[in-house]
């Protein structure tokens, strides 16, 4: 039998709460899961920015994957409340619990504790709960792995140090828990409230949030509603709404459409559902795409990771969209689908301008499909942006050469993020690269002839000149870096 | 003695005796309160600013007419409707609560609403109809100075005959350095909840650093007396200077809301909104001339530094104070001339921030010492080391002050023994000749920091101790816990005062009602006073329980307290340990004996003066010192930079609590390095600042930590005449960041064999240093 259709179900301190959407209600369907949880009396969780930069709002999620619980953090100022439905959400009130009026700590707490690891307590929460995801997945945890799961909590007090010390001292200890405890009973609620799904289709306060629970009911609402804004990781739309820069009255979110959260390695290529997290594209290519994954390395943040799906950050098609290049590089096609046909074309044809694509009124991007590289065939990303990670890029780029057993360039194709209205290549210049030597000096020579060939501009992050200049750069920093 | 050698993260190993920050456990638990969480009961009603979109208007009228009546809004106020006075200058009034007649910069408040909810007051807000007429405007620090727009009377300091000794020294070098604004970027926005008690009387809950500020602001505004309104204060989480003075704002605006509605009003801010309308570090344009002998010896420094206001007093003159203070930085200059000048411009006021106009003096000396080695062509280092202030002469500072305990010799031979500066030198020479685009740097910096308000009737503190029948204790003091562990260190004084194990303590929230008139929590000097007032209610107790004491034990005899020991958790002669009785069963003794068992402590920092109008006196109670070896990478195509080590030794005296002082020197350093490198703020043409969220503010992460990140404490440096021989260790970590940035600087350097002098500025973000390198290869 399917749910009433304005209803959602997920688990929260260890209870199922099913929640209805009623008209006025101030819960509304677009409410993001952080107010949710600070009216529901988890005032841990913390709002530090409204847009997934601080990670002050981080809080757990578990979900049932082949009969076992996967936990995984998330930033709950990005999470639109339906995006919860069958999920269990774990918040730093979850972690302790009282024993005989005693408080008992949970071991990532009691280590942040012993280590002096908090300070002002604001961020303690959100950090709290990265740990916690990290302890849970993870025996062995070094100091590059926290660092790396951590990118995407601020904390400006402690120079972070103690918090690394912290978690760090808790590699190979022995992993218990009360999650353990309760894990096989949630296991099964949260598959029994998956098993009684359906599509959701949430009608109120002038607000249409669609849900559908199958590709073939996603296809039909998108025929059926192509206004509705599109979501699967919503780490963009959330943001909109967020900082109401937007108002948007209709939703279709194929956040749970498992028929797209596929990974198939094939003979000649990686074909990857859409709406696979960036987190789990990562570790499906990373052996065999190797300037991808160094860009999804620099994706946002782990929370980010685990929510924003390529299949998004394409369909976007922002000018400065982190994937964009150096999918264009690895020859990556899209898979577009309606209800009556599939399509492929080039990811290269795809983007039509800025914040513009091919994509028809009644298509879903269903899957990208990698080709494996021709070994001759040197690829590279790069990304510059004034903080390392967790940041935007002021200019992406991704670059491919063939070269002939006498180093000649065969083959060129230099993409760029940042530096127009959309990603662009590097015409001029790859042209003046065809057949000559790939040497220092045709590579400084040629970063010149970038330096001319495009129009960026100033802003927030950095002026058109710098921008300039950090493109023509990168190649020679791809010359460096292919030096044999 | 040689520091500590361990790595600072093996360090908590040896120093488990000293306590968890003493709200470890809320924190890490979720049950830490801050004001966005308090709940009273009632509803809640939202505060909401409407604020300027211009940088410069005349404000021509306003209709609130289709707002007013609108479903959800409880009140829409403005100029007209505050009853007390239209002011919340801290120190100058010249700044209006809300804007009444004209607008001066682009986030002043011109009317709050009280809604129901956020949704509502902003419907409320796009019915709001004002009509402005747009000024011209002044954005720049550039064209203040054109237009001569001087905020207060120019401030000099001079020492020795400057004009001579530039005439007469072997080489001089003029030049110009600009220091950018930093956001605080506390993770708690700012926040204030005013719930109205019976009475017109209010109980505010303010995230603020200055509660008794707050209380004066907010009784003004609303033209009651102080004692009608309550400022508390559990906790702030972050404040970094940002809530000295600009928390009263909003503790104001959420007031007057609650005053006009009778109902509790709150305002936090988000993100967006905090950065738009809050003040910033003080960015500085500053001019100097250095002269100097050919061993590197300087002679002569003459330097005009020119702060940028914003568009009030606000801090201002005491933070250019601060920086003229120390344009020394560690160095004895015999001929020193410093004038500092503030100019007024359209941007929110600027306001204090760690280091509170230290590190844009400091900056200046620093950077024009790196010149002096470059032109001489010998290590920045050893002129730096060359040029301390002496132990036994060349120690007075160009404001008379002389530098006693000098710790800088002591740092630089144990620091560049620890950090093997002299290895790390080479290898950073022969990577450079190895590596075409990749450029390694090195830089060690020191850090003179002077220890009091240099504004000298604030240096005050108050406490009240309160000890209860059943042997436990509250201490109040006028401090406030932002997160730096003031509230852990006061717990351990009192313990150790009152011989008795922390855990019978407990430290209450800080609140206007118990310990009156105090001073901001700021200048690094929370624990150094407040803990001094606490002590001293503690000898009040200690003196009336041991005449308890004395009276029970030896039935006669005037009480002395000297005699008497208090120690874990039992009170007995020192002569006669034998004979001891509980300080719980004593506490019950005094009690019958009808002792009061409450005592209000004060403390006045001794011997400290300035004469402003000589430029004379003795600002500082003490100096802190600290050193900082820093080695980078840069990537000299993209402008990234590897901060590959960080090696810290800092004097905090006898530390009140080692791992919390640890804390504050590896949490300021870092801080210093994120205004170093990342953290750029940049504006439109129309002066809307660009940067308001973290989207595009970039404060360090984890990823930006050294990745070897050494701090230790000098061992065995007792501080004189402080509480329990400690140190203030707030600020002065914050500028050894110096050391990553002018490893930057060296590295760009080395991009032209040193023998170029690259262009820098502050913060040297990836675009700074692109453009510097670029620069060079031409």
């Amino acid at each position: 039998m399917s749910m009433p259709e304005n209803n959602i179900q997920f688990i929260l301190d260890d209870r199922i709460i099913s929640l209805d959407f009623k008209d006025g209600g101030a819960i509304r369907p677009d409410t993001n899961l952080l107010g949710y949880l600070r009216i529901s009396g988890h005032s841990s969780v913390k709002e530090g920015c409204g847009e997934g930069d601080c990670g002050a709002c981080t809080v757990v999620i578990a979900e049932a994957v082949h009969g076992e619980l996967s936990y995984k953090a998330i930033n709950a100022c990005l999470v639109f409340l339906p995006m919860i439905h069958g999920c269990q959400v774990i918040t730093t009130e979850n972690l302790s619990f009282r024993q005989n009026g005693k408080l008992q700590l949970h071991p990532v707490q009691q280590a942040l504790v012993d280590h002096h690891g908090s300070q002002c307590g604001y961020c303690t929460p959100g950090i709290v709960m990265s740990l916690f995801a990290l302890w849970k997945n993870h025996s062995r945890i070094t100091p590059a792995l926290v660092k790396e799961r951590l990118a995407g909590n601020l904390c400006r007090c402690t120079g972070y140090q103690p918090i690394i010390d912290a978690i760090v001292d808790q590699s190979g200890k022995a992993r218990h828990d009360h999650f353990n405890d309760t894990s096989e009973k949630i296991t099964k609620d949260l598959i029994s409230i998956q098993q009684k799904s359906g599509d959701i289709v949430i009608s109120t306060s002038g607000l249409l949030y669609l849900k559908p629970a199958s590709l073939r009911e996603a296809l039909k609402l998108r025929k059926k509603y192509p206004e509705a804004t599109m979501l699967s990781g919503a780490t963009d739309i959330a943001v909109m709404v967020n900082k109401r820069k937007q108002e948007i009255s209709a939703y279709l979110d194929i956040s749970s459409l498992m028929d797209l959260k596929f990974i198939i390695k094939g003979d000649k290529y990686i074909s990857l559902g859409s709406c696979v997290s960036i987190h789990e594209m990562g570790e499906g290519i990373k052996d065999d795409f190797p300037a991808l994954f160094d860009m999804i390395g620099l994706f946002g943040s782990h929370q980010i990771r685990n929510l924003a799906t390529p299949g998004g950050n394409i369909a976007s098609a922002s000018p400065i969209g982190d994937l964009i290049p150096v999918l264009m590089a690895y020859g990556c096609e899209l898979e577009l689908q309606n209800q009556e046909r599939k399509r492929t074309m080039p990811l290269e044809h795809f983007i039509k301008g800025y914040h513009s694509t091919e994509m028809e009124e009644d298509e879903l991007i269903t899957a990208l499909i990698l080709p494996y590289p021709n070994k001759n065939k040197m690829i590279r990303s790069y990304k510059v942006s004034k903080r390392k990670d967790v940041d935007i890029s002021t200019v992406s780029s991704a670059f491919l050469l063939s070269l002939d057993k006498s180093d000649m360039i065969q083959e060129a194709k230099l993409f760029f993020g940042g530096m127009a209205a959309t990603t662009i290549r590097a015409v001029e210049t790859e042209d003046y690269l065809m057949g000559k030597k790939w040497t220092e000096e045709l590579a400084v020579n040629a970063s010149g002839i970038i330096r001319t060939e495009f129009e960026p501009i100033s802003d927030a992050r950095s002026a058109a000149e710098s921008r300039k200049i950090m493109a023509g750069n990168l190649l020679i920093r791809f010359w460096e870096d292919t030096e044999k | 003695m040689a520091p500590h050698k361990e790595n600072s993260k093996n360090k908590s190993a040896s120093l488990e005796s000293f306590s968890a920050h003493n709200s470890a456990v809320q924190h890490v638990s979720g049950e830490a309160t801050f004001i966005n969480d308090i709940s009273t009961g009632t509803k809640i009603l939202y505060g909401h600013i409407v604020y300027s979109p211009y940088a410069a208007a005349d404000i021509c009228s306003i209709n609130l007419e289709e707002a007013i009546g609108m479903p959800g809004i409880h009140a829409i106020l403005s100029a007209k409707d505050i009853p007390g006075e239209n002011q919340m200058g801290a120190v100058v009034k010249d700044e209006p609560c809300l804007a009444k007649d004209e607008v001066a910069f682009i986030g002043q408040a011109v009317l709050l609403i009280a809604a129901d909810d956020k949704r509502a007051a902003i419907a409320a807000e796009e019915k709001i109809m004002i009509e402005y007429r747009q000024v011209e405007a002044v954005h720049t620090l550039t064209d203040a100075i054109n237009k001569n727009l001087l905020l207060s009377p120019a401030r000099k300091i001079e020492a020795g005959d400057v004009n001579k000794a530039l005439t007469d020294c072997d080489h001089v070098l003029s030049g110009e350095l600009f220091t950018g604004p930093q956001e605080h970027w506390y993770l708690e926005t700012q926040s204030c909840l005013t719930v109205p008690v019976e009475g017109r009387e209010f109980k505010v809950y303010s995230s603020t650093q200055h509660p008794s500020e707050t209380q004066t602001i907010i009784s003004d505004v609303l033209g009651v007396s102080k004692n009608s309104i309550s400022v508390e204060v559990r906790r702030v989480g972050g404040a970094f200077g940002g809530k000295e003075t600009q928390a009263n704002h909003i503790a104001a605006w959420a007031s007057l809301l609650a005053w006009e509605t009778n109902c509790p009003v709150k305002i936090h801010l988000d993100r967006d909104t905090d950065q738009i309308i809050t003040g910033k570090r003080h960015p500085f344009l500053s001019n100097y001339k250095i002269g100097f002998s050919s061993e590197g010896l300087i002679k002569a420094f003459d330097v005009e530094l020119n702060a940028d206001a914003g568009s009030s007093t606000d801090l201002t003159n005491a933070i250019l104070g601060r920086a003229l203070f120390h344009v020394d930085n560690a160095y004895f200059i015999p001929n020193l001339r410093v004038i500092g000048r503030a100019w007024k411009t359209n941007k929110p006021s600027n306001t204090a921030f760690r280091g509170f106009g230290a590190p844009q003096g400091m900056a200046v000396i620093e950077q024009a010492i790196d010149r002096m080695a470059r032109f001489l062509g010998k290590d920045p280092a050893m002129i730096r080391k060359i040029n301390f202030y002496g132990e036994t002469n060349n120690n007075i500072t160009h404001y008379g002050e002389a530098v006693e305990n000098n710790r800088l010799h002591k740092l630089w031979d144990q620091l560049t023994e620890s950090s093997s500066y002299e290895g790390k030198m080479a290898a950073v020479q022969d990577f450079n000749i190895a590596h075409k685009y990749k450029k390694r740097g090195l830089a060690l910096t020191p850090v003179k920091f002077g220890i009091s308000f240099t504004t000298t009737f604030l240096n005050q503190a108050g406490a009240l101790v309160n000890i209860y029948t059943d042997g436990s204790v509250i201490v109040n003091h006028g401090g406030i816990e932002m997160g730096q562990g003031l509230h852990t260190k006061i717990r351990r004084v009192a313990a150790l005062e009152l011989g008795i194990d922390e855990a019978f303590i407990r430290l209450s929230p800080s609140c206007t009602d118990l310990v009156p008139n105090t001073s901001a929590t700021a200048a690094s000097s929370g624990a150094d006073m407040n803990g001094m007032a606490v002590k001293n209610a503690c000898l009040k107790l200690k003196s009336r329980l041991a005449e308890a004491f004395i009276n029970k034990m030896a039935g006669t005899g005037m009480p002395d307290i000297d005699s008497i020991q208090f120690e874990n958790n039992k009170v007995f002669f020192k002569e006669k340990k034998g004979i001891s009785i509980s300080f719980q069963e004593l506490v019950n003794i005094a009690y019958h004996e009808r002792y009061s068992l409450s005592a209000t402590g004060f403390y006045r920092t001794p011997d400290i003066y300035f004469n402003r109008a000589e430029g004379k006196g003795r600002p500082f109670h003490y100096f802190a010192f600290g050193m900082a070896v820093s080695m980078v990478e840069v990537d000299t195509l993209t402008g990234y930079v590897r901060l590959m080590s960080s090696d810290i030794l800092h004097d905090v005296g006898d530390s009140l609590h080692p791992m919390i002082d640890m804390g504050q020197v590896r949490g300021g350093f870092i801080q210093g390095v994120g205004w170093c490198t990342t953290e750029d703020i940049k504006y439109d043409a129309k002066g809307m600042i660009l940067n308001h969220s973290p989207d595009t503010y970039k404060i360090p992460t984890i990823m930006d930590i050294p990745e070897d990140f050494i701090v230790n404490l000098m061992d065995h440096v007792p501080n004189p005449n402080t509480i329990r021989k400690s140190k203030a260790v707030g600020e002065p970590p914050f500028m050894l960041a110096f050391s990553v940035w002018l490893a930057i600087k060296d590295a760009i350097s080395a991009t032209a064999g040193h023998k170029k002098e690259p262009g820098f500025s502050l913060p040297a973000t990836n675009e700074v240093i692109l453009q510097s390198i670029e620069k060079l290869r031409k």
